[in-house]
């Protein structure tokens, strides 16, 4: 087994994967950047690397740092958590290069999956749904009109490097096609340097299922069934479940099974995730492979048992998987809520600031997973994911009951979060029907809603003869020292 | 005893303070007990019911709480300071100056407005990129702008003028 893992992360995943390599025996090593130096993965790891200044492309995001840190430090393998170098085939294949083990996949099917388009064509040659549109890179919009005959309108058109809702763009008729086509074709070369594009049909409403699968290096290929994540904001998912209460028994089978071709067919090696569209009518379709750890793992942990970050770990180091398909079982129903430094009341705007008071929930079947202590910083550098809150329990309704208890619980100061939008969307009826899309959010969501919701007049009086008491104490309110703006200081009458 | 007007989620109360048990909100008598915690935590006893609230922002006259999840915003002052702002408004000319700031850092990338353009409620002013997201900011009131502090591709810090509207 490795001796050093380093990992080439921050934040809550990095403190997961220490989790992982002290549990094994392994020594967990992190890089970091200055304004991480009192960070929670600096403190719990066994050794830590200063590699460069707060900016993600001189630390977090520099192959040749990392790995010439790994080289000196005599590191085994390389972690990449998510995010940052995770789905780099260039940091791959200099770390292969030098004799380090990527935990993860091999470069090339990363460079496949990366490729959108790359991968669409390769998908559909194993017979397996895409969503409608081109195999080949298409930005004439004569082209696109023609293809719209077929297949009809609403069309989208996406960049082949694209990700992150970037380089996309909505087509409603034939009169926006060219210019629709211009302006994403821009936005990608801006964001990716690269002006690839395809066409895929618009999949009005659908839902987002995932497959999470698990292959070793001796051709074992399993899969540990589905997660549902159509609860997003901008393309980005704020909560997971699993497994999936809105489709059939048949579809799991079917998409279970469509993720294991998969990943028998590209000699795939580790953990990944295979996104699906679902649409009403239980049409499924390929969306994209996600060649490494997801955010939302842990729901998968809670409802299967399986330790994914060790498993990865002991794949890595070339170990058979003694999982076997049949004794993986769904036991019970898991949810996660991602809690991010963004303001609700202000349009999501990332809210930064030093931590203050920090208390998490607990009791039976809660997680939390975070990155953050108090006098930790949030900057606008990094993600604002600051923590996550999985419980797991025997259904979906007590899970929902849970995690409202367990986030009615959670105190934290500093900064503002999205924590009282996810007591919104559990109370919501549509989400408590497990009957939602992935413009949910998008369809409901208010901040009058999220101040109004659950809100009784013992708390707002609790509230009034609090700040009354401060006041009269001391004269004034003293200033605090980390400020967040709220909804109305946008602007000020003089 | 002090008298003082608070405003919580939009809910306005005048509350008269006794002692520091009694409270009279809107002419009813309620008791409380309030216990400082220290890091900005406090217990407020209500007959049988205690709430844990957590000071998230504290700033001037305004107070986020963090209860049960929920974020409370408090506007809290004298009555005093009550009618001496009313006083203030009063005397000032019919034009108001609103003043727009950056709410955060970042890098402005795009200007939609330039001085002396007249501006709607709702319209777009300018996008702000942080955090590689891109942020548009809306016009708070209908005017016309005034100054402009800005210009695209200018960096900005938290809480920095941007421009003024009339």
């Amino acid at each position: 087994m490795f001796k050093k893992i380093l990992i080439a992360n921050r934040g809550e995943i990095a403190v997961r994967v220490i989790r992982a390599c002290k549990e094994l025996g392994i020594k967990a090593c992190v890089v970091y950047s200055d304004i991480d130096s009192s960070s929670l993965h600096v403190r719990m790891a066994d050794e830590s690397y200063l590699i460069g200044s707060a900016s993600p492309e001189d630390s977090y995001l520099n192959i040749p740092k990392i790995v010439k840190t790994a080289i000196d430090n005599s590191i085994d393998a390389v972690h990449p958590g998510y995010g940052f170098l995770s789905e780099n085939n260039k940091f791959i294949e200099a770390l292969e290069k030098a004799g380090i083990v990527f935990i993860g996949p091999n470069s090339d099917v990363v460079k496949l999956m990366g490729d959108k388009l790359e991968a669409r064509k390769f998908i559909n040659s194993l017979g397996i749904p895409i969503v409608p549109g081109t195999i080949e890179p298409t930005n004439d919009p004569e082209k696109v009109i023609s293809i719209s005959n077929e297949i009809g309108y609403p069309l989208i058109i996406k960049a082949a490097a694209g990700g992150g809702g970037k380089g996309m763009r909505i087509i409603n008729s034939a009169a926006e096609t060219a210019n629709a086509i211009e302006r994403a074709q821009s936005e990608a070369l801006k964001a990716f340097n690269d002006d690839k594009m395809y066409i895929e049909k618009l999949i009005i409403d659908p839902r987002h299922i995932e497959v999470q699968v698990l292959s070793d290096k001796h051709g074992k290929h399993l899969h540990l069934f589905e997660r549902e994540c159509s609860i997003q904001r901008r393309h980005q998912k704020i909560i997971e479940e699993a497994p999936s209460k809105s489709i059939s028994e048949n579809l799991r089978e079917k998409i279970t099974q469509a993720a294991v071709s998969i990943t028998s067919a590209a000699n795939y090696v580790n953990a990944g995730t295979i996104e699906f569209l679902v649409d009403e009518k239980e049409n499924y379709y390929f969306l994209e492979m996600n060649t490494r750890l997801q955010v939302e793992h842990p729901v998968t942990e809670a409802i299967t048992g399986v330790d994914l970050v060790k498993e990865q770990i002991r794949i890595a180091n070339g170990d058979k998987l003694t999982l076997r398909q049949e004794n993986i079982k769904i036991n019970g129903h898991a949810i996660e809520c991602r809690i991010n430094a963004e303001d609700p009341f202000n349009n999501f705007f990332p809210s930064i600031g030093k931590i203050g008071y920090f208390c998490v929930p607990s009791g039976p079947g809660v997680r939390v997973d975070y990155g953050i202590k108090p006098n930790s910083l949030v900057t606008l550098n990094y993600d604002p994911l600051i923590t996550k809150v999985i419980v797991h329990a025997t259904e979906r309704s007590s899970a929902i009951q849970k995690m409202v208890t367990a986030l009615k619980e959670f105190k934290l100061s500093g900064v503002i979060t999205n924590l009282p939008v996810h007591l919104w969307i559990l109370s919501n009826i549509k989400f408590l029907n497990a009957q939602y899309h992935i413009n949910f959010l998008e369809d409901n969501f208010s901040p009058e809603n999220v101040l109004n919701n659950d809100m009784d007049e013992e708390k707002i009086i609790a509230s009034a003869l609090l700040s009354v008491f401060l006041k009269e104490k001391k004269g004034e309110l003293s200033p605090g020292k980390i400020t967040v703006s709220n909804n109305n200081k946008w602007f000020v009458n003089e | 005893m002090s008298k003082y007007s608070v405003v919580v989620n939009e809910l306005k109360m005048s509350v008269n303070l006794s002692d520091y048990s009694t409270y009279i909100i809107n002419g009813i008598n309620r008791s409380a007990f309030i216990d400082d915690l220290m890091n900005g935590v406090f217990l407020i006893r209500m007959g049988s019911a205690t709430y844990e609230a957590l000071i998230v922002e504290q700033n001037n006259n305004q107070l986020t709480l963090l209860i049960e999840g929920k974020y409370i915003f408090v506007n809290i002052k004298t009555e005093l300071e009550e009618l001496s702002e009313e006083i203030l408004s009063h005397s000032k000319n019919k034009t108001h100056n609103i003043k727009i700031f950056s709410p955060m850092p970042g890098l402005i990338v795009q200007i939609d407005k330039n001085e002396g353009d007249s501006v709607n409620e709702g319209d777009k002013l300018f996008v702000l990129e942080a955090m590689k997201m891109e942020n548009v900011v809306y016009s708070p009131v209908a005017g016309k702008i005034k100054n402009l502090f800005k210009i695209k591709g200018d960096s900005t810090d938290k809480n920095e003028l941007i421009m003024v509207i009339e």
